[in-house]
């Protein structure tokens, strides 16, 4: 019978049992964050810096030049990305620009701006601009899009300043209320790429949801109490992050003395849930 | 009988059982040694009281699972390459019944597993494994026609 005869044969596979000395060690070690999130983070990071100064060191004066031309490309999805950390300063007046508005080199001219490697999905990328009114404010946009293309919309690695181009994407803030709320969030939420969540392979459920309607989601407590309608789970652990170039925020539900430990919900802006994956 | 409050115990006993469990899943050794390490520091970390040993097995085989698809998902782990185990037999038979089995695609040789290793219901691997049962039936099926096939129908598949 197939069954015995299996059973036989596994029962020749031996293991090695230092394996659990190992693990009976680890577990007497002082716990260290085990989240694979923010493990690929890390290591995404480190890539970023080495590519950084790669970048830097083989072509200094791409980054100090000051871009001629700023407005938004069409995102054309190509095989690298670069973004760009750009300190800009503000228009001739005092008005905080409105958002999706495009801005010539003398509105918003950039004083520094230099690239590195964040991903491998998609040419554009979000980026954090400190911009000084002329009042001696410190007006801030929350992010701008870049994109290094050429005229036939080809990726460029090393742009040159023609090939940099800018656009203010996120909505104007009114009051300061909502200023203070939007740098809270910013210091807390960290940041993903849903394209490449995508493009890992998780078994990902995509239908059957409660989150079907819209309700815009902007900040990290709606967003977690927006994916909690999904939990059928009393979860210890939240962890919030946000993909600014797609609009999709990622929700990880985590408990680690259960069987069913862990569970991430993708959701757009507008509080619909796109996918939820379950995880060790 | 187990005392469940002795990890040291547990671990020594449900060792073999998850080890072959994941290693029928992995395309290596080491990613088999991580992998069942992963599983068994949970266990050792984890506060939750297990009620019989069915309850621990269960536990830990879900786990198992569930560590194994996270180390899987990695795009590194993607592009390793399986390596020899040079794993001995005392017979060419079992060793023929094994490699045939590990040569299914992962899917497969699961079910597989679990039904003819673990003698696991249908209903308990698809709950495991977050299947439905006629997914389940369906590969355990096309599992043995694969097998089958390998094993030149010699074998008797109940």
């Amino acid at each position: 019978m197939f069954r015995e005869l299996y059973k036989e044969a596994n029962d020749c596979v031996k293991g090695d049992r230092g394996i659990l000395d190992k693990a009976f060690l680890q577990a007497a070690q002082p716990e260290k964050k085990k989240n694979p999130v923010y493990k690929y983070s890390v290591i995404g990071t480190a890539v970023a810096a080495v590519m950084v100064l790669g970048a830097v060191f083989a072509n200094p004066t791409v980054f100090t030049n000051r871009s001629e031309t700023i407005g938004l490309p069409d995102a054309t999805p190509t095989e690298s990305v670069v973004a760009t950390e750009a300190y800009m300063t503000t228009a001739e007046n005092d008005e905080v620009a409105p958002a999706n508005s495009t801005f010539t080199a003398d509105e918003a001219p950039i004083v520094n701006f230099k690239t590195k490697v964040t991903g491998t999905q998609e040419t554009r990328a979000d980026i954090p601009v400190d911009t000084d009114s002329k009042d001696g404010g410190n007006g801030e946009y929350d992010a701008v899009v870049m994109s290094l293309e050429d005229e036939n919309g080809a990726f460029v690695e090393e742009a040159t300043e023609e090939q940099v181009m800018f656009k203010i994407v996120r909505p104007e803030r009114n009051d300061a209320v909502t200023e203070e709320a939007s740098e809270e969030e910013a210091e807390e939420i960290e940041a993903f790429s849903y394209m490449y969540d995508m493009s890992c392979g998780y078994d990902m459920m995509t239908e059957g949801f409660m989150n079907t309607d819209v309700c815009p989601v902007t900040n990290r407590k709606e967003a977690i109490e927006r994916a909690m309608n999904e939990c059928t789970v009393d979860y210890k652990n939240i962890y919030v992050e946000y993909d600014m170039v797609e609009g999709v925020w990622k929700i990880t539900f985590s408990c680690d003395d259960e069987v069913a430990s862990e569970q991430i919900v993708y959701m757009n802006t507008d509080g619909i849930t796109l996918g939820i994956v379950y995880l060790a | 009988m187990l005392v469940l409050t002795d990890k040291k115990a547990v671990c020594e006993k449900y060792f073999d059982s998850i080890y072959r469990l994941v290693l029928c899943r992995a395309k290596s050794k080491d990613a088999t040694d991580d992998i069942v390490q992963e599983v068994f520091y949970k266990y050792i970390k984890c506060d939750k009281q297990f009620e019989t040993e069915e309850h621990v097995k269960a536990w830990l085989i879900r786990v198992a699972i569930n560590a194994s698809n996270s180390y899987f998902t990695s795009s590194w782990l993607k592009k390793t390459e399986p390596l020899d185990e040079n794993m001995t037999f005392d017979t060419q038979e079992k060793s023929d019944v094994y490699y045939a089995v590990r040569e299914l695609p992962q899917k497969y040789r699961t079910v597989i597993h679990l039904f003819y290793y673990e003698d696991l219901p249908v209903a308990k691997i698809a709950q495991y494994l977050g299947l439905n049962e006629s997914t389940v039936k369906s590969q355990l099926k096309r599992g043995r026609e694969m097998l089958a096939a390998k094993l030149k129908g010699e074998y008797d598949y109940v």
